[in-house]
C-alpha cells in the first residue's frame, strides 16, 4: 500500500516527537517508514540521529551514506559519518570525513553554535588522529631502521608529510633555469676546492682585520644606485649590513682588491663564474649586532652562494628554506640563494663572512658557456628589462 | 640666500604664472631661486623639471628630477619624466626601470589620474612594449651568433622561454607526499633509461593482447570510482564515468592474476622495468582507455618518488598531453616518461578512442637506500589502523 505525502509527513513529525521523548526504537520505525514512502524527501539525517540514540550503528551509517549520496557536503552528516568510522576503528576513514566537514565548513559564512561545537570537536579529533599517526609512523620506522633515525632527504620527506616542514622552491627574481634540484644547503664534501680556500682563512682574516681598522672601508650593503629607482629594502643605506667589495660586476675592485692579495688568491681556487659585467662577485659581508636581514630571494638560480665565516660571535644564524644553520668559524656554508633565506646577528658583536658566488655543480661546461653568453648579451644591451 | 615662507610662496606663484604665459626661462629662474634657498619641496622640484623641459635644458631637468625623487621616490610624473630623460640619453635599461616603477606608482594611486598623465602612461606602455621586443630581438640575434638554437641544451632553451614569458616555471606539487631536493623535470628523455628499447620493441605483442581484451568491454572499469568509505569527491564528472576507464595488470602492489594470464607478453616485457615496490601502493600497471572526445582536466599526482610512463598503443590524431609547460604527442610504440606531480592534463579531441599502457617506475635520482626507506615509510603509513584508501 502506498503512503501518501501527507501520511509520510505525519510519520516524520511523530518520529521527531518519539525521538524527543527518548523512544528511539519507535522513532526509527516511523522515520524508516517515511524514508521508504517515496512520496517525500527521505529524512535520512533524522533517521541517522534516531539510530544513534537507539544504538544501531549500522543503521546510522547506512542512513548517512544515503544522505551523503545526495548531499555530499552535509556538515552534520559528514561529522556523524566520521564518528561511525571512528567507532568502527577506521581512523583513516574517520579522519577523511572530519577533514571534508572542516573544509566544507570553511566555505560557509555562519554555522549554528551547536555546529560550531561539533566542528571544534572534529578539529580536535583530527589533530589527535594526526598525532597518533605521527607516533605510529615514527615508532614503526625506528623498528625498521634500527641503525638510527632516518637521515637526509627521506627524513625531510617525513617531516614534510607530518606538516613539520614546508616545501621551499627556487624563486629567483630575474632568471630561472629549469630542471635543477631544489637543495637548500649543499654538503661540503661535494666541493673539493673548499679545503684550499679554508686553509687560507688565517691570511684572509689578517687582511680583513687590516681593512677593519679603517673607518669607512665598509659601505652599506644595499645602496641606492644612480639612474635606478631607489630600492625599497628595509636595510637601504643602513650601515648595520655592510660590505667591502673585492670582485664586483666581474672585475676586481680597485683600491680594495690590492689590500687583500691573499684573499684574492684564495678565491682563485673556487669555480667562480666569469661573466663580463657581472661575475665574479666576492665581498666581505658585515652584520652588526642585532641586525636582521629579512627573508628574501636572490636574482638567479644558476649559481650558489658560499659563505666563509671569518668573525662569528655566536648567536648568529642563517635560514635557507626550512633549514637554519649557524656559522662556524672556518667552516664554509654553501647554499642556493634563490630559495628564500634570511639572517640574524643576535649577538652583541660583529659578524663577518667572506661571501662569493660559484657555478652550480649541476650545470655542465656547455650550459655554463651558454648562460655566460646570455648574461653578457643582456649586459651589452642598453635597453631591456633592466632587471639587474 | 634665505627666504621667508611668504617670499618663497610669492616666487613660486610668479614661476607658475611665467610657465602659464609661456615663459619657461623666467619660470625656471624663479623655481631655481626657491631651490637655492633650500626651501623647495617635491612640488617645486617637479615644476622646475617642467620648466627646464620647456626650455630644452635636459641636464637641468634631470637634476631637478633626481632631487624630486630623492625626497619622494614614488611620484608617477617624476618617475616617468626621469624615464624620458634616460630614454633620450640612450639608456633604455634605466628608462625601462623608471617607466615600470612609474606605471606601478600610477596604478597604486588612490585618486583618478588627470587626462594628460593617462595619456603619458599610454605612451609609456607602448614604449615598453617596443623596447621589450627590441631587447628580445637583441638577445636572440646575439645568442644565435654564439649558440645557434640547435646547439643549446634543452633546459637552457627552456630558461630562455621562461625569461621571455613564453613559458612558465612549473613545480612538483604532489597531493600527498613530497620527496625533497629533486630536480623539477617535466618529461624525462628515453635515452636515460636502458630498459626502454626492449620494452618498446614489444609494442606489437602488447597491442595484440590489448585488442583481445578490448573485445570484452566489461573488463574495463571507470578509472575513478567512488570509495564507499570516503567522502564523495567528483573530479570534473569523471567519477564512475566510463569515458576514462582502465584495466589493471598490477593493482595494490600485486599482479592481477587473471589479467596476468591474459597478457603474458606484456608481463614479460615489464620484467626488465624498475617498477617501484611500495607495499600496497606500487607497482601500478594498467591499460588506460580514453574515449573519443574525453578530456582529463589538469591535476597533480600523489607522490614524487616515482615517475609515470605511457606506452602509446592506440593513438588517433587529435590527442594531446601536457605536463607543466610542455605538450607532447603520444606516438605509438614510443614511451613518454614524466613527473605526474607536476600539473598535467590529457585530451582526446578525435572521434576515436585512445589507449596507452601506463606504469610507474622509481625516480632515477633515488638511490637504493632511499627507495627502501620510502617503501618502508609507506608500509608504516598503510599499517596505521584504519583501512587504506587505495
Amino acid at each position: 500500500m502506498a503512503t501518501s505525502a501527507a501520511e509520510a509527513e505525519a510519520m516524520i513529525r511523530s518520529g521527531v516527537a518519539a525521538l524527543r521523548a527518548g523512544q528511539a526504537g519507535e522513532a526509527i520505525r516511523l522515520l524508516r517508514g517515511a524514508a521508504g514512502a517515496g512520496s517525500v524527501a527521505p529524512p535520512w539525517f533524522l533517521l541517522a540521529q534516531a539510530c544513534r540514540h537507539g544504538g544501531d550503528g549500522q543503521g546510522e551509517a547506512a542512513a548517512l551514506d544515503k544522505l551523503l549520496e545526495t548531499e555530499p557536503r552535509h556538515l552534520g552528516g559528514l561529522i556523524m559519518r566520521a564518528d561511525c568510522h571512528l567507532r568502527a576503528g577506521d581512523r583513516r576513514a574517520a579522519s577523511s570525513f572530519y577533514a571534508t566537514a572542516l573544509s566544507a565548513a570553511a566555505g560557509q559564512s555562519q554555522v549554528s553554535p551547536m555546529m560550531a561545537n561539533e566542528l571544534r570537536r572534529a578539529e580536535a579529533t583530527v589533530a589527535e588522529l594526526e598525532r597518533d599517526f605521527a607516533d605510529h609512523l615514527e615508532s614503526t620506522l625506528r623498528e625498521r631502521f634500527a641503525g638510527g633515525p632516518l637521515t637526509g632527504r627521506v627524513a625531510t620527506a617525513v617531516d614534510l608529510m607530518l606538516g613539520r616542514k614546508q616545501v621551499f622552491l627556487q624563486q629567483p627574481k630575474s632568471f630561472y633555469f629549469p630542471g635543477l634540484p631544489q637543495i637548500e644547503f649543499y654538503e661540503r664534501s661535494q666541493f673539493p676546492w673548499l679545503e684550499d680556500v679554508e686553509a687560507a682563512i688565517p691570511d684572509i682574516r689578517a687582511e680583513l682585520e687590516a681593512v677593519l681598522t679603517e673607518d669607512g672601508a665598509f659601505i652599506p650593503y644595499v645602496e641606492s644606485e644612480p639612474n635606478r629607482p631607489p630600492a625599497t629594502h628595509l636595510l637601504l643605506n643602513d650601515p648595520r649590513w655592510g660590505v667591502f667589495h673585492l670582485w664586483k660586476q666581474g672585475a676586481p675592485v680597485a683600491g680594495n682588491a690590492e689590500r687583500c692579495p691573499r684573499t684574492m688568491a684564495a678565491l682563485e681556487r673556487a669555480p667562480m663564474p666569469r661573466i663580463r659585467g657581472r661575475s665574479p662577485m666576492a665581498l666581505f659581508s658585515l652584520l652588526r649586532p642585532g641586525a636582521h636581514i629579512a627573508g628574501h630571494n636572490g636574482l638567479l638560480n644558476t649559481r650558489l652562494i658560499c659563505h666563509v665565516p671569518l668573525i662569528v660571535p655566536g648567536r648568529c644564524r642563517l635560514r635557507v628554506g626550512n633549514e637554519v644553520r649557524e656559522w662556524e668559524e672556518g667552516k664554509a656554508l654553501i647554499f642556493d640563494d634563490s630559495i628564500e633565506h634570511e639572517a640574524w646577528n643576535d649577538s652583541d658583536s660583529l659578524r663577518i663572512v667572506l661571501l662569493f658566488e660559484i657555478w652550480r655543480p649541476e650545470l655542465d661546461e656547455m650550459e655554463r658557456a651558454q648562460i655566460t653568453a646570455l648574461f653578457e648579451t643582456i649586459e651589452l644591451y642598453g635597453g631591456g628589462a633592466g632587471e639587474d | 640666500m634665505s627666504l621667508s615662507n611668504p617670499e618663497a610662496e610669492r616666487i613660486v606663484r610668479s614661476g607658475v604664472a611665467a610657465l602659464q604665459r609661456g615663459d619657461p626661462r623666467a619660470a625656471a629662474a624663479a623655481f631655481e631661486q626657491v631651490a637655492a634657498s633650500g626651501r623647495a619641496g617635491a612640488p617645486v622640484w617637479l615644476l622646475l623639471a617642467h620648466a627646464h623641459r620647456a626650455t630644452g635644458d635636459a641636464a637641468a631637468e634631470e637634476a631637478a628630477l633626481d632631487a624630486l625623487l630623492a625626497i619622494e621616490p614614488g611620484v608617477p610624473r617624476g618617475l616617468i619624466m626621469k624615464g624620458d630623460r634616460r630614454a633620450a640619453a640612450g639608456d633604455a635599461r634605466a628608462a625601462s626601470s623608471f617607466y615600470k616603477k612609474g606605471l606601478n606608482a600610477a596604478a597604486a594611486a588612490s585618486e583618478p589620474l588627470p587626462a594628460d598623465l593617462q595619456e603619458k602612461l599610454v605612451r609609456v606602455r607602448a614604449w615598453l612594449d617596443i623596447n621589450e621586443g627590441a631587447y628580445r630581438e637583441h638577445l636572440e640575434r646575439e645568442m644565435a651568433k654564439r649558440f645557434p638554437a640547435a646547439g643549446r641544451s634543452r633546459r637552457f632553451q627552456q630558461s630562455l622561454d621562461i625569461l621571455f614569458g613564453e613559458k612558465q616555471a612549473c613545480f612538483q606539487r604532489p597531493t600527498s607526499y613530497f620527496f625533497p631536493e629533486l630536480p623539477q623535470i617535466q618529461f624525462y628523455e628515453r635515452s636515460l633509461f636502458p630498459w626502454v628499447e626492449a620494452l618498446e620493441a614489444a609494442t606489437t605483442g602488447i597491442k595484440e593482447e590489448l585488442l583481445a581484451l578490448m573485445r570484452s568491454r566489461e573488463l574495463f572499469q571507470p578509472y575513478l570510482v567512488a570509495a564507499p568509505d570516503r567522502p564523495r569527491s567528483d573530479f570534473h564528472g569523471l567519477l564512475d564515468n566510463p569515458k576514462w576507464s582502465s584495466l589493471y595488470l598490477w593493482e595494490n602492489g600485486r599482479p592481477v592474476e587473471e589479467n596476468a594470464a591474459r597478457c603474458p607478453v606484456t608481463f614479460a616485457a615489464l620484467e626488465k622495468v624498475p617498477l617501484p615496490r611500495i607495499g600496497v601502493r606500487a607497482p601500478v600497471v594498467m591499460f588506460s582507455w580514453l574515449q573519443a572526445g574525453a578530456r582529463i582536466p589538469p591535476h597533480n599526482g600523489a607522490m614524487n618518488a616515482r615517475l609515470i610512463c605511457h606506452l602509446p598503443l592506440i593513438v588517433p590524431s587529435g590527442c594531446g598531453f601536457r605536463v607543466g609547460n610542455e605538450v607532447r604527442a603520444w606516438e605509438p610504440g614510443k614511451l613518454l616518461i614524466f613527473d605526474d606531480t607536476i600539473e598535467h592534463e590529457a585530451w582526446n579531441d578525435s572521434d576515436e578512442d585512445r589507449v596507452v599502457l601506463i606504469f610507474d617506475i622509481w625516480r632515477p635520482e633515488l638511490d637504493e637506500a632511499e627507495r627502501a626507506a620510502v617503501a618502508a615509510m609507506f608500509e608504516a603509513v598503510d599499517s596505521f589502523p584504519g583501512t587504506l584508501k587505495a
